[in-house]
């Protein structure tokens, strides 16, 4: 029974992830953000379509997951604060991600460069913050496509990274547009959003179809019908 | 006969029966979880596992609440206090017979 609480909760865990649902939903949020965020200043593309889209992808997801997810799986609410100890281990953990997450926030954004208050480091720290997550996650749950959307989130954040990459800091400033004068990290970073959003899909949509595949919806009982 | 091997004779026997163990080691690691569910973990028939979470529920080892998420309709079993108590009783008992037979 000892051995077998671990491989229960390890069942619980990769519950969520397990159907590719999560995936898509965070890939359609993370196109959503790159249009809020929009790389170039489009005059037509107001803000109020991406929170639309956001609201409308949750919608979609809940959906998605009651139509298709549920029938197959069940549904189990992992989360158990019953306990004095549950509690407390919510509130550590959601404390000690605080501490981290402002511990490596907080030095990159004093480092500003060219006076835009830190922000070209956006692209990097965000893109590998959320690959280490990810990769992390991938490990733990035993989803190697996890791991692989980490690498490449890892990757795009370098890539990417007007630090790296850009030795001014604002660029699109001509003639034609003298509006135009757009800080390298409002392109950088929508462009990771932009790109890393079909990685998202599809390989959430693969793990969705994969999923349907080898699920089939339990059948009647014999004697039950 | 010592009497860590002696207290097997004396668990619980209506969660000494593996599809009801097996039930409960789930409901113990969750907050809840649908018939569905517990169907799929346990690869029990649709009546098998109803008669063994009756008998559960009657013990008072599980309330099952029957409700809808949507317009579908949702059989919710979550372990009670009784039921968590009796499960870690259990676990304990089976543990230290486990720890105290010899290995061939």
């Amino acid at each position: 029974m000892n051995d077998h609480k671990p491989s229960i909760l390890k069942r619980i865990r990769r519950y969520n992830f397990e159907d590719g649902t999560i995936e898509m939903l965070i890939g359609l949020i993370y196109f959503w953000a790159g249009v809020f965020f929009k790389p170039l200043p489009v005059p037509n593309c107001p803000i109020s379509i991406s929170i639309i889209g956001f609201i409308v992808t949750i919608f979609l997801a809940a959906c998605m997951r009651q139509r298709y997810v549920y029938p197959r799986s069940g549904y189990v609410n992992a989360v158990s604060l019953a306990t004095g100890k549950s509690v407390r281990t919510f509130l550590l953990s959601v404390l000690l991600g605080t501490v981290i997450a402002v511990s490596i926030f907080i030095p990159f954004f004093l480092m500003g460069r060219n006076g835009d208050g830190g922000l070209s480091w956006l692209t990097l720290t965000f893109g590998l913050v959320i690959g280490i997550v990810l990769i992390l996650q991938g490990f733990w749950l035993g989803f190697p496509r996890l791991a692989v959307v980490g690498l490449i989130s890892a990757g795009l954040a370098v890539l990417l990274s007007p630090i790296v990459f850009a030795g001014q800091t604002y660029i699109f400033s001509n003639q034609q547009f003298p509006y135009w004068v757009v800080p390298a990290w409002q392109i950088f970073f929508p462009v990771y959003f932009l790109l890393m959003a079909p990685v998202l899909l599809l390989s959430g949509g693969i793990a969705f179809l994969n999923y349907l595949h080898n699920n089939p919806p339990l059948a009647e009982d014999p004697d039950e019908q | 006969m010592s009497s860590d091997l002696r207290s097997l004779a004396g668990v619980d026997r209506l969660i000494h029966e593996p599809s009801r163990s097996i039930i409960l080691a789930i409901l113990a690691a969750v907050e809840s979880a649908d018939f569905l569910y517990l169907q799929r973990e346990t690869g029990l028939t649709k009546g098998n596992l109803s008669v063994h979470l009756s008998k559960l529920e009657e013990a008072g080892y599980v309330n099952i609440e029957k409700t809808y998420r949507g317009k579908v309709p949702l059989t919710l079993c979550r372990l009670t206090a009784e039921g968590r108590k009796a499960f870690e009783a259990y676990r304990k008992q089976l543990k230290r017979f486990v720890e105290n037979t010899p290995e061939r």
